[in-house]
């Protein structure tokens, strides 16, 4: 019988069962007497068809993103064939103190065909939405849906660029016209 | 144990200057959750001794700083200019900088850092009223902080000092007890698992009298985990039902 | 701020299992016990212009410790006490793994263990210390100073601290009526030690304890803890150091295997200052 309940409030340290029982899931560890202890605070789940035991809760491993998560992010500075992505945001919520720094390579930086060169789809200062591949440290991709440039700035005078039916972006300040890696969820949009 | 003499009577009739028995704990008070930035929080008053803690990351290590295996431990104990009768100058003491180590390598023991290779976990304390058993509550209201982060841990871990005050063992040292008392000995443990993380002695006992201090520092030691227990509890019920 | 080492020495991890199953069957790699020493030597006088120095050596760890006493002003809450002061320094000669610049965490740890033994055991008579009360007292320098690091740089610094202490002699002097001090050169007094404290160093591998841990050893061992022990037995400091843990009911059983191994250094002690 574990020792606690489903739906218990536990803290970490609290023992759930032994390791016979129920297999560690998420939020839970096993110490090394074989006991299958709480690692964070949270409610039990006990789940009982598949053997697994696990505590709920606000945990800092599933918050941190992980392959294939979608994040948002800003190109910190960038060469031709590799750009810095400051990741600020993932599909969990603002990463409050935990802000990390991925790299975007080239060969993943277009959905569709390929650049000569970074320049041709991104600038420092863009806002990108891109898919984790690996880490930390985190390596960034553009192939996917919805992905790409979300909010750019005029390289000319700074003003947000609008996004015209062509798919070229337009400074209205300056009239500037440029091209980017847009992603469907591209912000502002020329009416 | 700065020598002089106490300005008042340290035991008698087997109770101490502030009236406490040998045993008794001053009264705690632990809220978790207290600051908005940090992802995990904590303010931790073992009577007039008070502390903060914030626990920040797993977040990206400064360059060439970091572990392939684990997350690095970074940890800072540090006394607010205003938290001791006379100021304190800001900039760490040789003091501040070894209490930060041995409250980290405590911390390392439970911290399951291997979860979060290459990345930095940040605990910072600032103590805001000194009044004995600063590492003690520091790192009481540090492992609140990390279990508020949801930094996942073996345990959590409860800090205690015991002291020796006119050839008495006593718990939870206050200032004046620190100050003209024979021996602080502060321990801090992982009750769950029986395991002692933290452990110093300044002053002088015999080998009986540092068994006896033991047991005495775990019964303290459990006391302290239960309130740590509720404090978390009730910042479990505010959150949203899961 | 404390940061987990991440330059750790990679060869010694390759050797640790062979250091913990050799542990687990109450060996060791270098041949010693569990609960054994490495030779202990102790030159006395080593370093000629100060008032008291000891070069340690345990096995090839090396420390040598100076003590300068100079005239002072005495602290404004002990004001009819001399003062001790201890440092260490890890000078980069004594290991790869140390580097030039101010004392880091480990040093500041080193003496403020060895300082707080010394301290709280009264092993010196503070009070004997003053030269005009409230006013002008003995300032006691203890500098630790490790020139070969090859582990266990708690027990080398204690007892060459100690040795220091017991070979230092206080200077010739005269107290002026101006209140002011002169040295007039070396002294034949020695400061009033009251007690001898020397240290057991336990290196912490899982469930063994290793006394005198080795380079290698503390490299894979999960922590230390240290026990200094006065001359009839007390214990007179610990510290806990390194991520390791230690079960509740092992601490009193490490406080013993320490106590066992005192009188070791203790004679290693007393035989310096024989001859």
């Amino acid at each position: 019988m574990p020792f606690v309940r489903n739906g218990e409030r536990v803290i970490p340290g609290q023992k759930l069962c032994v390791i016979e029982e129920l297999t560690p899931g998420k939020g839970t560890y096993e110490d090394e007497n074989g006991i299958v202890r709480a690692a964070i605070p949270g409610v039990v789940r006990l789940d009982l068809m598949n053997y697994v035991v696990e505590v709920k809760g606000k945990s800092a491993d599933q918050e941190l993103p992980s392959g294939k998560d979608i994040v948002i992010g800003y190109v910190l500075g960038m060469r031709d064939e590799v750009a810095a992505i400051k990741i600020v945001k993932s599909v969990h919520g603002v990463l409050k103190g935990m802000v990390f720094t991925g790299a975007l390579h080239i060969s993943q930086a277009s959905p569709r065909g390929y650049l000569n060169t970074l320049y041709d789809g991104y600038r420092p200062g863009d806002i990108v939405k891109l898919k984790v591949l690996s880490g930390p440290p985190y390596v960034l991709s553009a192939k996917g849906n919805r992905l790409g440039v979300i909010l750019a700035h005029c390289s000319n005078c700074g003003a947000p660029l609008y996004l015209r039916k062509d798919g070229n972006l337009k400074c209205k300040r300056c009239g500037n016209t440029e091209k980017r890696v847009t992603s469907v969820d591209y912000v502002l949009r020329e009416r | 144990m700065s020598g002089g003499k106490s300005p008042v009577p340290l035991f008698k009739d087997g109770k101490r200057h502030d009236g406490r028995g040998p045993m008794d704990l001053r009264p705690i008070e632990m809220k978790v959750g207290v600051l908005n930035n940090a992802n995990g929080s904590a303010w931790v008053k073992f009577g007039r001794t008070e502390v903060i803690a914030a626990a920040y990351g797993p977040r990206e290590p400064p360059k060439f700083m970091s572990l392939p295996d684990r997350a690095l431990l970074r940890c800072r104990y540090h006394m607010a200019p205003f938290s001791t009768d006379e100021r304190k100058n800001p900039a760490p003491s040789r003091r501040e900088i070894e209490l930060s180590k041995v409250i980290r390598e405590a911390l390392e023991t439970v911290v399951l850092t291997h979860l979060f290779p290459r990345t930095v976990i940040d605990v910072f304390v600032e103590v805001i009223q000194a009044d004995g058993g600063t590492r003690t509550a520091a790192i009481t209201a540090a492992s609140l902080a990390l279990a508020d982060a949801g930094i996942p841990m073996k345990d959590l871990v409860a800090g205690i000092a015991v002291g020796k005050v006119d050839g008495h063992l006593v718990l939870d040292i206050d200032q004046i007890e620190d100050n003209y008392g024979e021996a602080d000995m502060p321990v801090a443990g992982a009750v769950n698992l029986d395991k002692v993380v933290l452990l110093q002695l300044n002053g002088s006992l015999t080998p009986e009298e540092f068994n006896k201090a033991m047991y005495m520092a775990w019964e303290g030691i459990k006391k302290v985990y239960a309130l740590q227990k509720k404090a978390l509890e009730e910042k479990l019920r505010k959150e949203v039902n899961l | 701020m404390s940061i987990t080492p991440f330059n750790v020495p990679i060869v010694p991890k390759l050797k640790r299992e062979t250091i913990l199953s050799l542990a687990k069957r109450g060996v060791r790699i270098d041949k010693r016990r569990l609960d054994q020493f490495r030779p202990i030597s102790i030159q006395l006088g080593a370093a000629g212009k100060a008032h008291g120095s000891a070069l340690v050596s345990i096995g090839n760890t090396k420390v040598l410790a100076g003590v300068k006493i100079e005239p002072g002003r005495p602290f404004p809450d002990t004001p009819e006490e001399g003062v001790l002061n201890v440092n260490a320094e890890l000078v980069p000669l004594a290991s790869p793994e140390f580097e030039p610049g101010p004392p880091d965490e480990n040093a500041i740890e080193l003496a403020r263990v060895v300082d707080r033994a010394l301290r709280e055991s009264h092993a010196i008579d503070m009070s004997e210390l003053v030269l005009i009360p409230g006013e002008k007292v003995w300032v006691v320098w203890v500098d630790i100073y490790v020139l070969d690091h090859d582990g266990n740089l708690f027990d080398a610094s204690m007892l060459a601290a100690m040795a220091a202490l017991m070979d230092a002699k206080i200077p010739n002097h005269q107290v002026l009526e101006d209140g002011s001090v002169e040295i007039l050169g070396p002294g034949v007094e020695p400061l009033p030690i009251r007690k001898k404290v020397v240290s057991v160093t336990l290196g912490i591998l899982g469930d063994t304890f290793i006394v005198d841990p080795s380079l290698e050893e503390e490299a894979v061992a999960d922590g230390k803890i240290f026990f200094a022990f006065d001359d009839s037995g007390n214990i007179v400091g610990i510290q806990k150091s390194g991520p390791a843990w230690l079960d509740f009911k092992k601490v009193s059983v490490a406080m013993e295997i320490a106590r066992n191994r005192y009188h070791n250094v203790l004679a290693a002690l007393n035989k310096a200052f024989q001859s």
